[in-house]
């Protein structure tokens, strides 16, 4: 499956996003390495956040061009300033932050995709703005 | 290239994503991957993330779903009966071989398109999914 992945990531040449395996594998086997952009999800507590400082270790050490940390799930002023000053410390590239939804528990137990349950939920419009920063799209 | 600059104050609206990478114009990425720890919301940031960007794309856009636990499906908002009815890939669009050192090597058995045409299944806003663990393992090679 590793194989397919890293084959098909490096062989086709259009858009294309890859929801990896949880964990380090990938990037410490290097199999996600020919893509030009990782965007590692951290949670506003430290077990996440070390985690995600490792995992931007790897890819930087892959060479991966456009390496970002989106903070989910995040409550608040305290968390903001906790996952900003981690980030800054461990040299992690912020993108952006989405608030914690409880609405999204909502579309998952109705079997719905975020977008469809509540496209203006707030870590919808949250992850809207990230894909236009990605795209680089003006920013409302 | 990318550019940092000093972080904002607290966000003015609740669902403002506060951070200020930006990223300039002529290195944009189109190849992305998403990792993370288990439970950090990675598929579901995943999934939405497909659909927002390739409304905004003229290409088509491939998702893949890597994880072992596969529900990239749901996030890109494929119904229920829809992701009963996914085929697996088979083994056979992938072949062991050796390269010239006699290291093991994968090889694709079939193009990427092609790969995508035959086993890519039809999301909302004209996404391609492909489901890697549906890949069937019968018949060890």
């Amino acid at each position: 499956m590793r194989a397919l992945i890293q084959e098909m990531v490096e062989q086709y040449d259009q858009p294309t996003i890859v929801d990896m395996e949880a964990g380090l594998e990938h990037l410490s086997r290097g199999t996600i390495r020919y893509v030009d952009c990782i965007l590692i999800i951290i949670e506003p507590y430290f077990k996440s956040m070390e985690t995600g400082a490792q995992l931007n270790r790897l890819a930087k050490e892959l060479e991966i061009k456009h390496v970002y940390c989106i903070a989910n799930k995040v409550r608040g002023t305290e968390d903001e300033k906790a996952l900003e000053t981690f980030c800054a410390e461990r040299e992690m590239n912020l993108l952006g932050m989405i608030p914690n939804d409880d609405s999204l528990i909502t579309a998952d137990r109705a079997n719905l995709a975020p977008l469809d349950y509540d496209a203006n939920g707030i870590a919808v419009m949250a992850i809207s703005e990230l894909s236009n920063k990605l795209m680089n799209l003006e920013v409302i | 290239m990318t550019k940092t600059t000093p972080l904002n104050e607290t966000s003015n609206y609740p669902w403002r994503a506060s951070g200020s990478v930006h990223l300039s114009g002529q290195s944009l990425p189109t190849k992305f991957a998403i990792a993370g720890k288990g439970g950090s919301g990675k598929t579901t940031i995943a999934g939405t993330l497909a659909r927002l960007m390739a409304r905004k794309m003229e290409q088509k856009l491939v998702a893949i779903d890597g994880d072992s636990n596969p529900n990239l499906a749901t996030t890109l908002g494929l119904p229920r009966e829809k992701i009963s009815q996914i085929v697996p890939i088979p083994r056979t669009v992938v072949n062991r071989t050796k390269d010239e050192y006699g290291k093991n090597k994968i090889v694709l058995t079939k193009k990427p398109d092609e790969i995508i045409n035959e086993f890519g299944i039809d999301t909302p806003d004209g996404i391609k999914l492909l489901l890697m663990a549906a890949i069937d393992h019968a018949g060890a090679g």
